[in-house]
């Protein structure tokens, strides 16, 4: 290899690299992760539940754990090939907010090749995703039908996902450069691309998506049937079974690998044609650098918690509360929207209504908080708990992990409204045990990352997966007394490292 | 080794009239641009990197022409912007490898450079945290790391001590002082004093024009 291939190749690797250090470090990375695997706990439905991901004559067939991980793989795809169009970019805008383009335009390296690195890292960090997403279908579909997919049909599951993200990045690359200036322009060529991939994907050869390869896959069963990927309510009994692929694996992969390979050639030559673009100024406004951008809106909690004496050992507890305060008057204030899926999430459960509703309405409401609060406002939140110490110094992940308990919390507001109190106390019970835990892993142990990952387990055990009632210690599906105690002992048991010892 | 503006007119984005720069001849070692705020010298050194467009004239480094031959012109020169802000989730070591791998610095030869930097700094222990973390006058000195790591023959600093506590001022002022025997350092900085007493030239901007030679 010449010299000079060694330096460019060095340029997209190490570009490639600190794009994708800089993707997987941010502090929204845990809870896209959080969001992808209820997305993926959806995309394998319970046998009782009220949809299915394929339909044939508005039936929900009976599927093999191989079949389940493909039919999912599809509407995977096709929901990446939406978000990431919209989600992955070239870095433009980050750059110019953090005022790092002037770094970038006084380098002598190839802006080509920067841009080239940058869509490498967009792949492998989508592709992380991706892979992420196929554990986390194996897992369900281990946890609810005893069935583990095989090799063969995880690498399937690869190769039907994999253009469809491959597309988004390059799509989103192409936006980024050419596109970015006009926000609605955008948003409606990434409609435009997500609806012709669907088409192409459904009557031509190219096959973005994997709807093709998935009716090839399941083969003659489906002969004179409709099928319809998506959540559509089925209402009568399975009459079909497809337990086995109805072609070899090897039928799909290789044309699949063909389409790959193609779209990763065309990305190329786009990231080439398009380079010159990343140079131009992002229609962003230029704020201060990092470390000195704190909105007013951001700082005002500060004075309302504002404690002169270092807070005594009891005080965690009170300041979480205040925190969860705090972050649910500021993501509110962030957006019509979320509330009033909030208010509605409410009516249903005070009108009897369906709680599950109630609780994707609500996780609605968090995913359109998230999506409209840039990362900073989390840091600033982050640091005001770490410079004042009437608030507990809980670190940034929590922060953002109080997001999360919002849509626990709203969803106990029904059993609320309906005056069931056992619920409604397990619900708090629940909520308040799963915060001391925090506040405990967080403050007193310093085991941070510990504390979140056994209680995102748990939330994604119990929130997502419908519990016995006896289990159900949030109190978000049953009323059940057992529920209620269980809750009651945890909560207890996780306090009582928090209380005063007596010395300050 | 020099670098020469010639006829140098650079406009303010509405098109009035903001420096002028008939000939001026900038040799190896500390050069200090001084003058009052709004004056322009931050802009000439933007337009010295491309970063804002030149109404008429040139910029040249031994014969270099910065528009012309832009990425052999840039191969010798390095820019440390004002308030230098670096990716807040990039640790300050991986930050300074990166960028001299955008060098063509091979990565072991770019690890012990950015590793000797800076410890020249004073950034040693803080090499390894993010740089989110960091304070300015920390962010401050990582892009004083990054400017002379790169041993580009021209080095522009804007206001590189800005919030940096006088004791690490003075060290880096040493270090500059350093550095200044083989290249050319045009620095532009309200610390006239401390260049002046390291031997730089002193430059003022003032009515839209160039002084070579001012009293500090």
């Amino acid at each position: 290899m010449s010299r000079q291939a060694a330096a460019g190749l060095g340029i997209v690797w190490s570009t490639t690299v600190a794009e994708c250090k800089t993707r997987f470090r941010e502090r929204l990375s845990m809870l896209r992760l959080f969001m992808l695997s209820v997305l993926c706990a959806a995309l394998v439905p319970p046998s009782h539940a009220g949809y299915a991901i394929l339909h044939v004559d508005r039936s929900a067939p009976q599927m093999s754990a191989n079949t389940a991980l493909l039919a999912a793989a599809v509407v995977l795809s096709a929901i990446a090939l939406l978000v990431y169009g919209l989600m992955l970019d070239t870095g433009r805008s980050r750059d110019q907010q953090q005022r790092l383009q002037a770094l970038f335009s006084s380098q002598p390296a190839s802006i080509r090749l920067i841009l080239l690195g940058r869509l490498c890292a967009n792949i492998t960090y989508a592709h992380a995703m991706v892979l992420f997403a196929g554990l986390a279908l194996s897992t369900t579909l281990f946890a609810r039908h005893g069935q583990l997919p095989s090799a063969e049909a995880f690498l399937l599951f690869a190769c039907i996902v994999s253009p469809a993200v491959v597309s988004a990045a390059i799509v989103a690359m192409l936006i980024d450069t050419w596109l970015s200036r006009w926000v609605w322009l955008r948003v409606v060529s990434v409609l435009s691309v997500f609806s012709a991939g669907l088409v192409l994907s459904m009557f031509s050869p190219v096959d973005i998506v994997g709807i093709s390869a998935l009716r090839q896959l399941i083969g003659d069963a489906t002969s004179g049937q409709m099928i319809a990927l998506g959540f559509i309510k089925s209402d009568a009994a399975a009459q079909f079974a497809w337990h086995t692929l109805a072609v070899p694996a090897s039928q799909i992969i290789v044309p699949r690998l063909q389409l790959l390979g193609a779209l990763l050639c065309a990305g190329s030559i786009l990231a080439w044609l398009a380079a010159p673009g990343l140079q131009k100024p992002a229609p962003t406004r230029v704020t201060a650098s990092p470390q000195q951008r704190v909105s007013p809106s951001a700082v005002r909690p500060v004075d309302l918690y504002r404690h002169p004496a270092p807070a005594p050992a009891s005080q965690p507890f009170t300041a979480a509360l205040g925190g969860v305060g705090i972050v649910l008057q500021r993501l509110l204030a962030r957006s019509k929207l979320a509330c009033a899926l909030l208010i509605f999430a409410c009516g249903n459960g005070a009108a009897a209504g369906n709680t599950g509703l109630s609780l994707t309405l609500v996780l609605l409401a968090v995913v359109v908080v998230i999506a409209a609060t840039p990362a900073k406002e989390f840091q600033v939140a982050a640091s005001i708990e770490r410079c004042e110490p009437a608030l507990a110094p809980l670190g940034p992940q929590l922060t953002v992990f109080f997001a999360l308990f919002l849509p626990a919390v709203a969803a106990a507001m029904p059993a609320l409204l309906r005056l069931d109190l056992q619920q409604a106390a397990t619900a708090l019970c629940g909520l308040s045990a799963l915060q001391a835990w925090l506040i405990w892993t967080h403050r007193q142990l310093d085991l941070p990352v510990a504390g979140i990952a056994v209680a995102g387990t748990l939330l994604y055990a119990v929130v997502f997966n419908n519990p016995p009632p006896g289990a159900d210690i949030f109190g978000l599906w049953h009323s059940h007394p057992q529920a209620l105690l269980i809750s009651a002992i945890c909560a207890v048991l996780a306090m009582l490292p928090l209380l005063p010892r007596g010395k300050a | 080794m020099q670098l020469k503006f010639s006829d140098l007119v650079i406009n303010t984005p509405d098109g009035r009239r903001l420096l002028t720069i008939n000939e001026a001849v900038i040799p190896a070692g500390i050069t200090a641009l001084t003058g009052k705020n709004g004056a322009g010298k931050s802009t000439l050194l933007s337009a010295i990197f491309g970063l804002r467009p030149l109404a008429g004239g040139a910029i040249t480094l031994n014969g270099v022409d910065s528009r012309r031959d832009r990425q052999q012109f840039l191969a010798n020169a390095v820019f440390q912007p004002q308030n230098f802000a670096a990716y807040p989730d990039l640790t300050g070591e991986e930050f300074l490898i990166y960028f001299l791998r955008l060098r063509g610095v091979p990565r072991t030869e770019a690890r012990a450079l950015s590793g000797n930097w800076l410890d020249r700094v004073g950034l040693s222990d803080a090499g390894s945290r993010r740089t989110a973390e960091y304070s300015q006058g920390m962010l401050q000195r990582l892009g004083f790391a990054y400017a002379m790591q790169s041993g580009a023959p021209l080095c522009v600093l804007d206001e590189p001590f800005a919030g940096v506590d006088p004791a690490a001022r003075a060290d880096l002022s040493n270090v500059l002082a350093d550095m200044a025997r083989d290249r050319i350092i045009l620095i532009c900085t309200h610390h006239v004093d401390e260049m002046a007493a390291r031997g730089a030239t002193m430059v003022g901007i003032a009515d839209g024009g160039w002084t070579q030679g001012v009293a500090t």
